[in-house]
């Protein structure tokens, strides 16, 4: 068990370190020079030159590696080239919104997924039809496009909730809520449909099982059964799936982002994307690394937990 | 005298065709553990035509016997002789594998599930480049026939036949190269018993007109008396005692040999729970392998301060008789009356 | 190891012929219906250049933003364009996107998920740990990198995209893989001296292949949604080239003036990702049932043996405690899995249920439990306990005062709870004691099962324990109910033969002990012969014979009976040969009217099979259902 943990924070080390490198290395070993490409096409060599020079591009690959690792190991993240904010800066201010996207619409998803499966597989047949057509919705559909049709149902065509913008916690709680109920409801539908699927799955699975078979048998309450055991057990997979599907819901988030133009590190990443900002991408898949792997931590902590055969050693 | 000695008086001199001495495996679960000991220094011989059957329960270590002798794991110390040729370090087995065949408890893996029965039979032949297509089909309807299946067979899936008809299939397969020695682990222990004496029969049949040598391997000791020549009892991977069925089934030595003799009911209901008056219970478990001493000793109803200190070596009881590992053999074997039947 | 009779084959060795799985495919008319639709996108968009009505950027500035017409099928977008035709055009840059991406993550994924499982431990190791952190990497920042960089354009993401999911092709690749490795065919051919690119071909490919598709058809979806997202996203193709993903992004910028646009290719999107993922389900659907025994036997018999009606052969005596007339059991379709099987149990007596695999045995005392397995069904019968008579003893309701010992107790036991606190709930259950009551009676109980630091082994997992132990745990939860009735299941079966005669022992000592009847299923005559003191011989679904041990040992009244017995080497006298039964047990949907055994029986006559054989009691209890029985007797005594 202390080996499985031992194993996960290596790997979470290394991939800090080599997620942003590999940005890193994309772009000296690609052709075309950094600072062409922002200054554009018309720029004269000078100009190229000199940009070159202020950015630290001229010098050679490994001592950048250096100094870009060890100001890594510091904190400092660079500057932003398009306006010359520091990136730690970009990244805390937008920070919370994508936490409050990401955390809101986990949570919801999760809660309610379960409630939803665990129902369909103990409860009647209507139930579990609803929640198999929700399923395809919540599969077939991408984010986005769900975004976009509530927004035109609820922003535009209702008018009850706002179709864009973010407001802050601190500004006005109620607001702060009402900006990020679209956004849950466009990123957390599919993950609650997916989670509600996989519970369903498992709980069926489980309770097919010999040893409920055998609690029954001896008399325990229904109840306890479903509660006590059979969702303890079907929790196992569920928790893992839950977060195997965070890179997914990551994903998701960038696009909700663009769509509501919430202020967060999705839309920022997709704007340095398009202009071609490396440092500003460097630290959002930095940023982005960390989250993942902690979620995974917690998964697998969460997994050990539950799973006794896990902490033993045998 | 020596076991060495004791074990070449026990067998004909017409040759062994399968020889282990003192063969060890070990497996090791990670670096960081000491090695688990699954055979530890067992000896055995196999003539022509004759059935040795190693009887042991779950832990006792017959399956990597089986490994080892097919080349599967690694043999950590000892050596294996087959056909006059030492094969413990060989790599590659073909040039043994026509002479050495197996057949495997489960024929639901030992059979490819997604290729038809002919197919199945065909592969080990097509290994051969000198036989034609046409040769090969003959084979296998001339194979399929020996054990009892009609020719029809060759084109089912293993999923689509009987747990019998698929064990036959198996035997066939083995059959194929008409090998020496057939290593039988647990053919029958998965089919019904009606089905078992069955082939159990066909095993029979094949060995007298084939003049085959069987290693059986099996938990059932009640089916190792009826089918087997010589026995060889193990438990935590040592040999506790070996002899001709006869003695080591009827009129056993050691106590852990008695122990498995017991456990087998008998038919008469009023001789069994007599039986079962008498009998005495130890706690459970098989010991992890390297303790100095018996490995059996934590078990056994009659220990002595001995048995836990030093361990046994195995030793004829009287002259010419059983080897048995066990500090108070002759003791035992002297109090003895003779089981019943 | 003692394995049960016959049963399923271990999951990660299934395979299926083409055939079944041909055959099986056909019968999910949802996958079918995806895969007709998928062909068909597929075939409309390669021939764009031929059936659509208009090029993709041709603008027809008279009519913007229309609503579906004759001239524009699905309308128009801000420019003019057709949507129609660019909804083809565009499908195009997804089929090659995904086309590019599964083909580099199948090429990375498939060789070195197959030379993992195959070849060896270190090469293992090295790949384990690279693909550990492939699988880590938040794929968006990959994609979102690729497009920042001076190469970036659609093919550089889509084959980006391939790199990402090589980690999971190759995980699913060789956990298929592994097992078969140690499959006995693998190792057999391999000893046999089979090429290893053959044994990767013929044998180790197919087991893969199932999973592997599965798993590329659902890739194939997410594939297209995180396309079209990117396209959304401005990311990749550039007007005035068409692409879903794009056209979603027009449309989204005129919402309040043509919502219409959102339609058509939003739909399109939806239903081709819908129908990857139902067709990944059918496809993995089809695969398991393929080569599922139930199916095939059921398919080749399908002549169902009527249920007879009950006949009463022994009135429900005074001091029977357990009491089944003419139980039977048949499966959703109505074929019968056991018919008119009755029989007594007294107060304190120990009896024995007798069959080989398939004979009923199991069906017969889960219904007694009252727990049948879901898709069987009570179809006629009835049973008393203590004197009430159980309406229903099928699935559900389970009839207090019974216990329940299952027959591998390393799967009958939650894997997540101490089984000191399992044998409390069970206490709990039945009492209303407090808990730490309860778990003091629970050690109490498994003193009582002869475990000999109950506290100790009170804290352990179920899969801490040994088999002997976790059978004993097995009891002591049963006896936590103080149940008149002990109902064991094949108790035994899964463990060594020393420890069975240990446990046998502990239920004979806890009958004594506490009054308690015994209703012991088992295959073993052994069993019976030490434990019990009645048996009931089941075959092919009925009872065939009762009477009690001895009398069944010693004077067989039925052909079955006796040819059991014969061919069972824990009776066999030394010298003689084990005489076998002819032919295999018949299964259910296939039985032969009349008498089921006659097809292996050396007495049948024809009166054997005119019409069914009744169960004909006779003296002293015992009761047999072989017309000849009385030949038996005379032969016996000759």
């Amino acid at each position: 068990m202390a080996r499985l943990l031992l194993r996960r924070l290596a790997l979470c080390v290394v991939l800090i370190v080599l997620v942003p490198s590999i940005t890193f290395f994309f772009e000296a070993i690609t052709p075309g020079n950094v600072a062409s490409l922002l200054l554009g096409t018309n720029a004269t060599r000078q100009e190229v030159q000199q940009l070159s020079a202020r950015l630290g591009l001229d010098q050679p690959l490994y001592e950048q590696y250096w100094h870009w690792l060890a100001r890594l190991f510091t904190g400092n993240l660079g500057t932003a080239y398009l306006n010359g904010e520091p990136v730690t800066a970009v990244i805390g201010q937008r920070l919370p919104v994508t936490l409050s996207v990401l955390g809101g619409s986990l949570i919801l998803a999760s809660i309610l997924g379960v409630g939803l499966g665990v129902a369909s597989a103990t409860r009647g047949r209507v139930i579990a039809r609803t929640v198999d057509v929700g399923s395809i919705i919540g599969i077939a559909a991408p984010s986005f496009w769900i975004a976009i049709g509530l927004v035109l149902l609820f922003a535009v065509t209702l008018r009850v909730l706002p179709a864009t913008g973010y407001v802050t916690f601190n500004a006005s709680p109620l607001q702060w809520l009402r900006s990020l109920i679209l956004p849950w409801i466009a990123l957390g539908l599919g993950l609650m449909t997916f989670i509600a699927k996989q519970t369903r799955d498992q709980m069926l699975a489980v309770l097919n099982r010999d040893f409920i078979r055998t609690l029954r048998a001896n008399g325990v309450s229904q109840r306890s059964i479903i509660f006590r055991h059979a969702l303890r057990n079907a929790g196992i997979p569920v928790v893992t799936m839950i977060g195997l599907s965070f890179v997914g819901a990551l994903s998701g988030s960038v696009f909700v982002e663009q769509v509501f133009v919430l202020p967060g590190l999705g839309s920022e990443l997709v704007l340095a994307a398009t202009t071609h900002d490396l440092p500003v991408i460097e630290g959002i898949s930095l940023v982005f690394t960390i989250m993942v792997v902690v979620v995974s931590l917690a998964a697998d902590l969460m997994y050990a937990a539950l799973d006794p055969r896990v902490r033993s050693v045998r | 005298m020596t076991s060495e000695a004791a074990a070449g008086r026990d067998l004909d001199a017409g040759g062994m065709l399968l020889r282990l001495e003192q063969v060890s495996v070990d497996y090791r679960a990670s670096r960081f553990r000491p090695p688990h000991r699954a055979v530890d220094g067992v000896s055995l011989a196999i003539g022509s035509g004759e059935t040795l059957a190693v009887v042991g329960e779950s832990g006792s270590g017959k399956t990597s016997i089986a490994k080892a002798v097919l080349g599967l794991v690694p043999v950590t110390s000892g050596q294996i002789w087959f056909a006059g040729q030492e094969i413990s370090r060989w790599r590659q087995r073909q040039s043994v594998a026509r002479d050495l065949q197996i057949v495997y408890q489960d024929p639901f893996r030992a059979l490819s599930p997604t290729r038809t029965v002919g197919q199945s039979l065909a592969e080990p032949l097509l290994t051969d480049r000198t036989l034609s297509r046409a040769e090969v089909r003959q084979r296998v309807g001339a194979i399929l026939e020996q054990v009892g299946l009609p020719a029809s067979a060759s084109v089912k899936h293993p999923g689509e036949m009987s747990g019998g008809e698929r064990q036959r299939v198996v035997i066939a397969r083995a059959l194929l190269w008409s090998p020496r020695l057939v290593l039988c682990d647990e053919p029958v222990s998965s089919l019904d018993v009606s089905i078992q004496a069955q082939i159990l029969g066909l095993l029979d049949d094949l060995q007298r007109r084939l003049s085959l040598s069987y290693l059986f391997i099996s938990h059932n000791i009640a089916v190792v008396r009826y089918f087997a020549d010589r026995v060889l009892v193990l438990y935590s991977g040592r040999v506790m005692e070996v002899g001709p069925a006869e003695l080591v089934c009827y009129k056993p030595t050691h106590p852990y040999t008695r122990m498995l003799i017991d456990a087998v009911p008998d038919f008469d209901p009023g001789i069994q729970r007599e039986r079962t008056l008498r009998r005495v219970i130890p706690a459970s478990g098989q010991a992890a392998g390297t303790s100095a001493g018996c490995v059996f000793a934590a078990r056994c109803p009659y220990v002595i301060d001995i048995c836990r200190q030093i361990r046994p070596a195995l030793q004829p009881v009287w002259e010419g008789g059983p080897l048995c590992a066990c500090h108070r053999a002759s003791e035992l074997a002297s109090q003895q009356e003779p089981r019943p039947a | 190891m003692t394995a049960a009779a016959t049963g399923p084959p271990p999951a990660e060795i299934r395979g299926a012929s083409w055939r079944a799985f041909a055959r099986s495919f056909r019968r999910h008319w949802l996958g079918m219906t995806a895969a007709a639709f998928l062909l068909l996108v597929l075939m409309a968009c390669l021939a764009a250049p031929i059936i659509a009505p208009y090029p993709p950027d041709a603008e027809d500035l008279s009519s913007v933003l229309s609503g579906p017409s004759l001239h524009h099928l699905l309308g128009t977008d801000q420019l003019g364009e057709d949507v129609l035709s660019r909804l083809l055009y565009g499908g195009v840059i997804s089929i090659e996107g995904i086309g590019e991406a599964l083909g580099v993550a199948v090429v990375l994924g498939v060789p070195s998920g197959l030379l993992s499982a195959y070849r060896g431990r270190a090469l293992d190791a090295v790949l384990g740990r690279v693909a550990d952190l492939g699988l880590a990497i938040p794929a968006i920042v990959i994609l979102l990198m690729v497009f920042a960089l001076p190469v970036g354009g659609e093919t550089a993401a889509m084959m980006a995209l391939g790199f990402i999911y090589a980690p999971s092709i190759y995980r699913i690749v060789r956990g298929a893989a592994l097992p078969l490795r140690e499959a006995e065919y693998v190792t057999n051919a391999r000893m046999v001296g089979v090429s290893t690119p053959r044994i990767l071909w013929r044998h180790i490919l197919p087991g893969v292949a199932g999973p592997l598709a599965v798993n590329l058809t659902l890739t194939a979806g997410v594939t297209l949604t995180v396309q079209t997202g990117l396209n959304y996203l401005g990311l990749g193709v550039s007007p005035p080239t068409p692409s879903w993903g794009g056209m979603i992004g027009d449309a989204q910028s005129v919402l309040d003036q043509q919502p219409w646009l959102l339609v058509p290719t939003g739909l399109t999107v939806a239903l081709t990702i819908l129908s990857f993922a139902l067709l990944g389900d059918a496809i993995r659907d089809s695969l398991a049932e393929a080569w599922s025994l139930e199916t095939r036997r059921a398919r080749a018999g399908r002549a169902a043996g009527k249920v007879t009606e009950p006949q009463a052969v022994h009135a429900a005596g005074p001091g029977a405690l357990l009491s089944l007339r003419g139980i039977s059991v048949s499966d959703r379709t109505g074929r019968p899995l056991t018919t008119d099987v009755s029989f007594e149990v007294k107060a304190g007596e120990a009896v024995g249920v007798v069959g080989e695999s398939g004979c009923g045995k199991t069906l017969t005392a889960l219904a007694v439990v009252g727990l049948l397995p879901p898709g069987t069904r009570l179809a006629g019968g009835q049973c008393w306990f203590d004197g009430e008579r159980r309406l229903s003893p099928g699935q559900g309701k389970r009839t207090p005062g019974i216990g329940y010992v299952a027959q591998d107790p390393a799967v009958s036991l939650d894997p997540c709870f101490t089984v000191g606190s399992a044998i409390a709930e069970v206490v709990r259950a039945h009492s209303h004691l407090r808990r730490s009551a309860a778990r003091s009676h629970a050690l109490e109980l498994m003193a009582s099962v002869r475990i000999a630091a109950p506290a100790e082994v009170a804290r352990l997992y179920p899969h801490q324990l040994s088999g002997g132990l976790a059978q004993r745990v097995q009891i002591a939860m049963a006896l936590a109910s103080e149940p008149r009735l002990l109902v064991a299941d094949e108790p035994t079966t899964a463990l060594d033969v020393t420890i069975q005669a240990e446990v046998l022992d502990l239920l004979r000592a806890l009958r004594a002990e506490r009054k308690m009847a015994l209703l012991l299923i088992t295959h073993d005559w052994g069993v019976v012969a030490g434990t019990c003191d009645r048996a009931v011989v089941m075959y092919a679904g009925q009872v065939v014979e009762e009477g009690t041990v001895t009398q069944l040992i010693r004077d067989p009244l039925h052909p079955y009976t006796r040819a059991l017995l014969r061919a069972n080497p824990q009776r066999r006298v030394p010298g003689g040969k084990l005489l076998a039964i002819p032919g295999t047990v018949p299964v259910p949907g296939s039985w032969v009217p009349g008498c089921r055994f006659a097809p292996r029986c050396s007495l049948a006559a024809d009166d054997c099979r005119a019409g069914d054989v009744t169960l004909t009691g006779l003296a002293d209890g015992r009761a047999t259902r072989c017309v000849h029985y009385a030949e038996l007797i005379a032969e016996a005594s000759r």
